[in-house]
C-alpha cells in the first residue's frame, strides 16, 4: 500500500484560502515540497488506519470498471455506495456492469442503486464507439446476482451523507445528473459533503467537442449546479487524464496475477484495447476515472492549481466547456506583490457585449473566488504503479 | 352547517361525481406550491383545495419562487396550524432553480431591462434564504416532513397509480426533478394542473405589456418549465395569465369572505391585502377551476415549450397549434381562456366560510 495519504485536516475555509500558494507551485516542473502539500491533501483519507466514506457515482464503462475495482482494492475508501447514471451507454448498462464490478471484487456489501436514466434536459448522448456496446469493451461477464437498493441514487446519496454529515466525499466519474438531483432535492445538503472529487472537464480543449469533455458535455446544466454548489470540487480532467493509457504491458502483468479481480481487469483492459485497435486508435484507452480514484487516494500523484470553474450551458458550439478563471489566465504574469491585491479585485467576465446590450462586458463576479482544484500535472508512471499494484494484488 | 347539503355546491358535487366516481373515494391532490404567505394567492389557493370537501390533499410539496423555500415551509405550516389541519403533510423542495442563478439574472436585467416581479428575489422584499421574513400570522410549532418534494411525489404516483391530480402553482422545480428521478412519473400522475404561462393577456399591467410571454412561474426556472413540459403526461391543463387578469381580489370580495366564521375565513380576514390595482387571483382560479371545471366556458388546446435560449427571450413561453407544431414530442396543453366570473367568486367565498373538512 501506498502511504502518501496526507494527515493534512484541512476544512472547506482553509480549502479556498490555500489558493495563492497552490498557484504559485503549479504548472511549473520542480516542485517546493511545502506547496505541494498545500496544493493537494485537501480531500486526501484522513490516515491509512481510519478510511475515508466515499459514494462512487459511475456511468460504468472501460475505465470506470477499472475505477470501482481499483477503489473496491484500496483500504483507505470506506465505500458507502456505489451509484450508476447514464453516460458512457444507458442506465440499462452501466447499473448492471456496475454490480458486476461490486460481485467480482466480492464486495456485495456496498449498496448499489439506479440513478437517473437521461441527463436533466437534454437528450442522452453515449459513447460506445470508445466504451464498446456493453460499455465493457465487449468483454463479457455474467449477469449480476445482486439487485440495487430500492432508493434512487439521489435519495440513496442524501441519505448517506445526512448519516455522516462532514465525512463524506463524492467520487463522480460519469455525467453529474444524480449528484446535481441531489443537491437540488435537498437544499441543505451541499453543506453536509466534504468534498467532491470527480472525473470531467477539461481546461485544454475538449474530447466529445473541441470544447467540451464528455461528462460535461452530456449534462452541462447538472455540472454547472455541482460547480456552483459551494462544495470543495477536485476537478480531475483531460488535461491529465489524456496522460492515462493503458498498455500491453500492464495487461501482461494483470494476466499474470491470478486474484479474479486481476483477472477481471485484464479481460476488459484486453477487450478494451483491441476494441481501440479496430477502431484506429493507435493507444489503449485511458484510465481517466481510476485517475480521479487516485487523486483521492493519493493527491501527491498530482500537482493542482486553485480556479473559478464554471461551465458553459448556451453555447451553439460550446455546450459543456469547463472555463477556469485564475489570474495566470491573462497573458502578464504579476509580481507576487501584486497578486494577492489582484485576487481580491479579480473581474470574471462573460462574453464581450454585442451592440445592442450593455456598454462595457458584463463582470459575472468581482474578486477570485476559487471553487475548484484542478489537476493539471500528473505523475503517470507513479499513477500506474498504484492503480495496476492494487488490482494485481502486489 | 352541513356543507354538503348545501344547495349551491351541487352543481360542484355533480361534476366531481362524474369525474372521480364520488362513491369511489375523494379526489387525490399533491399542492406543488411556491407557498408565500400569509394569505395571498399562494395560501389561499391551497386553502381552496383543503376546504372542498371532495379533495383529499396527500401533501404540500414546496419550492422557492414567490418567496424562499424556508420562509413558504413556515407560513404553509402555520397556515395548516391555524386551520387545524395538521395531518397534511409538507414537504421541502427546491431552494433554488435548477440553473438560474440570482446574479446572472441580475445581468440579464442590466441588458434586457427590469423583470416586475422576481419572487423571492424582488429587491423590496429580500431576505436572505435562510431568514423567514415577516410573520404576522405566528411562527409554526409543527415542522416539514423528513422526505424531499421530489421523492414523495415519485412515491405517492407509483402508490396510487393514475389517481392524482398535481397541482403546481409555482416554479416547475420539484416536478422536473421528480421526472429526472423516475421519468415514468408524468405517466403515473393522473394530469397535470398548473398555473402559470402567458400567451396574449389583455391587460394594462406592466408586467406583461411588452412581453405578453414572461410569466414568472415559467421565467423563474424555464428549465424546470421545459422539462416539465415535454414530460409525457395524460393530461396537462393551464390557467395562463390570459384569464388571470379576468379575475380580481377586491376590498368587497374580502369583505364577503370576512362574513363566515370558519378559520379559513378568518385566515383570510385577518392576513389578505391588496397590493396596487392588479390583484389578480392567479392560482385561486387554477385550484377552483379543477374543483369545479364547468367554471371555464372556453378553453382551446396548444402546444407548450419555453425559450431556453440565454437572450432576451430567455424564459418566454413558446406555442403552436397542431397546423405548425415542432413533430418532435411537444405536448398538448388545455388552456382556459375564458370564465364564469360571478360564479368563480362565489365558489370562491362559499369554499372559504364552510367548516374545514375533518383529515381523513
Amino acid at each position: 500500500m501506498n502511504p502518501t495519504g496526507k494527515v493534512l485536516g484541512i476544512t472547506r475555509r482553509q480549502f479556498v484560502t490555500s489558493s495563492a500558494l497552490a498557484v504559485a507551485g503549479a504548472g511549473l516542473a520542480p516542485t517546493i515540497a511545502g506547496t505541494e502539500a498545500l496544493a493537494h491533501g485537501a480531500l486526501g483519507p484522513q490516515t491509512a488506519s481510519a478510511p475515508s466514506r466515499v459514494i462512487l457515482d459511475t456511468d460504468t464503462g472501460v475505465d470506470d470498471a477499472f475505477a470501482l475495482l481499483f477503489a473496491m482494492r484500496s483500504p483507505e475508501l470506506k465505500i458507502e455506495a456505489i451509484t450508476a447514471v447514464s453516460g458512457n451507454v444507458p442506465l440499462e448498462l452501466t447499473l448492471p456492469n456496475a454490480m458486476r464490478m461490486v460481485e467480482i471484487a466480492g464486495r456485495t456489501e456496498i449498496p448499489v442503486a439506479a440513478g437517473a436514466k437521461v441527463p436533466l434536459l437534454r437528450r442522452l448522448v453515449t459513447a460506445e464507439y470508445a466504451h464498446g456496446n456493453n460499455g465493457l469493451g465487449g468483454a463479457v461477464f455474467p449477469e449480476p446476482k445482486i439487485k440495487p437498493v430500492p432508493e434512487s441514487a439521489a435519495e440513496l446519496i442524501c441519505k448517506i451523507v445526512r448519516k455522516y454529515p462532514g465525512e463524506v466525499t463524492l467520487i463522480p466519474v460519469g455525467p453529474l445528473t444524480n449528484i446535481a438531483i441531489a443537491l437540488s432535492t435537498e437544499p441543505d445538503l451541499a453543506r453536509l459533503v466534504k468534498g467532491i472529487v470527480l472525473m470531467g472537464g477539461s481546461l485544454s480543449g475538449g474530447n466529445i467537442t473541441p470544447a467540451a469533455e464528455f461528462n460535461i458535455y452530456v449534462d452541462p446544466e447538472a455540472a454547472r449546479i455541482v460547480f456552483q454548489s459551494g462544495i470543495p470540487i477536485t476537478m480531475v480532467g483531460l488535461d491529465v487524464t489524456r496522460r492515462t493509457s493503458l498498455t500491453d504491458e500492464h495487461v501482461l502483468i494483470l494476466q499474470a496475477s491470478q486474484n479474479p479481480v486481476s483477472q477481471a481487469a485484464a479481460k476488459i483492459a484486453r477487450n478494451a484495447i483491441d476494441h481501440n485497435r479496430e477502431q484506429g486508435f493507435v493507444i489503449g484507452p485511458n484510465m481517466h476515472d481510476s485517475l480521479a480514484v487516485a487523486a483521492f487516494i493519493d493527491p501527491s500523484i498530482l500537482k493542482f492549481k486553485d480556479f473559478y470553474v464554471d461551465v458553459e450551458t448556451s453555447g451553439e458550439l460550446t455546450a459543456g466547456q469547463t472555463l477556469g478563471y485564475s489570474l495566470s489566465s491573462g497573458d502578464l504574469k504579476l509580481s507576487p506583490e501584486m497578486e494577492k491585491k489582484a485576487l481580491s479585485t479579480m473581474e470574471i467576465r462573460g462574453s464581450a457585449p454585442t451592440l445592442a446590450t450593455t456598454k462595457t462586458s458584463p463582470v459575472l463576479r468581482k474578486g477570485f473566488v476559487p471553487n475548484a482544484k484542478v489537476a493539471v500535472e500528473v505523475d503517470s508512471p507513479r499513477f500506474f504503479d498504484l492503480l495496476i499494484g492494487r488490482l494485481s494484488g502486489k | 352547517m352541513n356543507f354538503v347539503r348545501r344547495p349551491l355546491f351541487t352543481g360542484i358535487i355533480l361534476i366531481a361525481a362524474s369525474i372521480a366516481s364520488w362513491g369511489q373515494g375523494k379526489r387525490k391532490v399533491i399542492i406543488d406550491q411556491d407557498a408565500a404567505g400569509p394569505a395571498g394567492t399562494d395560501q389561499t389557493s391551497m386553502l381552496l383545495l383543503i376546504q372542498s370537501p371532495q379533495t383529499e390533499v396527500l401533501g404540500i410539496t414546496v419550492v422557492t419562487g414567490d418567496e424562499w423555500l424556508n420562509a413558504e415551509v413556515a407560513h404553509t405550516l402555520r397556515m395548516l396550524e391555524l386551520i387545524g389541519r395538521t395531518d397534511i403533510p409538507v414537504f421541502r423542495g427546491a431552494e433554488y432553480p435548477l440553473v438560474r442563478r440570482k446574479a446572472e439574472t441580475e445581468l440579464w436585467e442590466q441588458r434586457y431591462g427590469s423583470v416586475t416581479w422576481l419572487g423571492a428575489w424582488t429587491p423590496k422584499f429580500y431576505h436572505p434564504p435562510d431568514q423567514l421574513g415577516e410573520m404576522p400570522e405566528g411562527k409554526p410549532t409543527t415542522k416539514a416532513a423528513d422526505e424531499d418534494a421530489a421523492h414523495f411525489l415519485v412515491r405517492m404516483v407509483r402508490k396510487y397509480p393514475g389517481e392524482i391530480t398535481i397541482y403546481a402553482g409555482g416554479p416547475l422545480t420539484n416536478l422536473a426533478l421528480a421526472i429526472s428521478i423516475d421519468p415514468d412519473f408524468p405517466k403515473l400522475a393522473k394530469e397535470l394542473i398548473f398555473m402559470g404561462a402567458s400567451l396574449n393577456p389583455q391587460t394594462t399591467n406592466p408586467e406583461f405589456l411588452n412581453n405578453p410571454r414572461h410569466e414568472f412561474n415559467i421565467w423563474f426556472d424555464p428549465e424546470a418549465s421545459h422539462i416539465t413540459l415535454r414530460a409525457p403526461w395524460k393530461k396537462i391543463v393551464c390557467t395562463p395569465v390570459d384569464i388571470s387578469v379576468k379575475t380580481q381580489l377586491t376590498k368587497e370580495l374580502i369583505g364577503r369572505v370576512k362574513t363566515g366564521s370558519s378559520p379559513a375565513s378568518r385566515y383570510i380576514a385577518d392576513y389578505s391585502r391588496l397590493y396596487g390595482e392588479f390583484n389578480y387571483l392567479w392560482d385561486e382560479l387554477a385550484a377552483v377551476a379543477w374543483l369545479d371545471r364547468s367554471l371555464i366556458t372556453k378553453k382551446e388546446t396548444r402546444f407548450m415549450d419555453i425559450d431556453l435560449d440565454r437572450g432576451a427571450g430567455y424564459g418566454n413561453i413558446l406555442t403552436w397549434v397542431e397546423s405548425d407544431r415542432p413533430k418532435v414530442e411537444v405536448q398538448p396543453v388545455e388552456i382556459q381562456v375564458d370564465l364564469d366570473t360571478e360564479r368563480f367568486y362565489k365558489t370562491f367565498v362559499d369554499l372559504l366560510a364552510a367548516p374545514t373538512p375533518k383529515p381523513h
